[in-house]
């Protein structure tokens, strides 16, 4: 299933199945309610192929910008609230479906003019029950309001599902951010474009390597007014394989059976490769340090040479 | 083979390993020496060495995880 630790693994692994189903989609860059309607349209009609192609699925994810597209210069136009009947569309989609979904949906933000490129994901009952805003706008292009934190929320079958967008993907703290915060499945969705294919796949890959969870990577396609999206969604196991992929430049479901249980296995019972308690112990190993390690952040990357906070 | 047994203490860890299947984490170091402190443990071609005399000069009490284990084990 996954190459795993060096050592034997003691006890039983023990978790539920979930099946993700992830749409790779060309949206519509809207300019008007009207259109994002006809993005949330086909956003409904894969969640509906979704449930014929794969039943019983339990989460659907869609690509950044999926419902409202970016338009170059009237995006402003179409930025939605979480009590928008935008949103309430996925909502009903999500409890009729009986599914739950992480949609990508730019929304007003409060005590800021700027809107925030959101993740949000919606429960089987249609309640918004997490919300993300994009902490690394892709600047100079990308002028959303920058996201501040990064939580992770229970998800179906043992799930615990951080989320990430795009461009943070490129920041390896964000994904260990996220695992940090106690993940064992980070969802990117992307609006990721040529000609970064490679970075598309590296980062990915060490995103799930580095931090042993999952990463569910859903990416648009399409040409439009400044650049070409190119598809390749990915799901990645926690030992960086590749679980599936879709092919580039054409609408596409993916889908796999993740476990999450064996994330959180793997953080307790792996003895090499375990990142996430490694980079807080140093040199465990080394008899000076008392079994424990280097535990000082000594990175001047991480606190911004102490002026981080 | 005789390469083997030239260094047969770098077999030790595998028996550690072995040794400690039925441990989940978090555990104590009172708590794997209750479960499996009475393992003999081969530390040399012919040589036994009981798992608690091991686990003693483990230099930690708790450990959070596998690794926080091994890494304390490998220091002591």
């Amino acid at each position: 299933m996954i190459i795993g630790s060096s050592h034997g693994v003691g006890g039983k692994v023990e978790t539920e199945v979930l099946s993700v189903v992830c749409a790779q989609m060309e949206p519509i860059h809207a300019d008007c309610m009207e259109e994002v309607n006809q993005n949330i349209d086909t956003v409904i009609q894969f969640m509906e192929t979704g449930a014929r192609g794969f039943p019983g699925y339990d989460l659907f994810v869609t690509p950044e910008f999926a419902v409202q597209g970016m338009h170059p210069t009237k995006r402003l136009n179409v930025v939605l609230t979480l009590d928008s009947p935008e949103v309430g569309r996925l909502k009903e989609a999500c409890a009729r479906l009986r599914v739950w979904g992480i949609f990508s949906v730019i929304l007003k933000l409060d005590g800021h003019d700027s809107p925030g490129n959101c993740a949000i994901m919606i429960n089987d009952q249609g309640e918004v029950v997490h919300r993300y805003v994009k902490m690394n706008p892709w600047i100079p292009t990308e002028r959303h309001y920058p996201g501040w934190e990064c939580p992770v929320t229970p998800g179906p079958k043992g799930s615990k599902i951080a989320t990430i967008v795009c461009a943070d993907g490129d920041y390896p703290e964000i994904w260990r951010e996220a695992a940090y915060n106690g993940a064992n499945i980070i969802v990117r969705p992307t609006h990721y474009m040529s000609p970064w294919e490679n970075g598309w796949d590296i980062t990915n890959k060490m995103g799930a390597y580095c931090n042993q969870c999952y990463v569910v990577a859903v990416n648009c396609v399409g040409v439009e007014a400044a650049c070409s999206a190119f598809g390749k969604s990915m799901i990645v196991a926690p030992d960086g394989n590749v679980i599936t992929q879709a092919p580039a430049g054409v609408p596409y479901l993916v889908k796999a059976d993740l476990y999450p249980g064996l994330v959180d296995k793997l953080h307790e019972s792996s003895v090499t490769n375990t990142f996430l308690y490694s980079f807080r112990h140093r040199g465990a190993s080394c008899r000076d340090l008392g079994g424990k390690g280097e535990q000082r952040n000594q990175y001047n990357a991480y606190d911004f040479g102490g002026e981080g906070k | 083979m005789s390469y083997m047994r030239e260094i047969p203490y770098l077999l030790t860890g595998h028996y550690v390993a072995i040794a400690m299947r039925p441990i989940t984490f978090p555990a104590t170091k009172a708590e794997i020496i209750e479960k499996v402190g009475g393992e003999p443990i081969r530390t040399s071609p012919d040589g036994y060495t009981p798992f608690r005399e091991l686990l003693a000069k483990v230099p930690l009490d708790e450990f959070s995880c596998a690794a926080e284990f091994y890494c304390a084990f490998n220091a002591s």
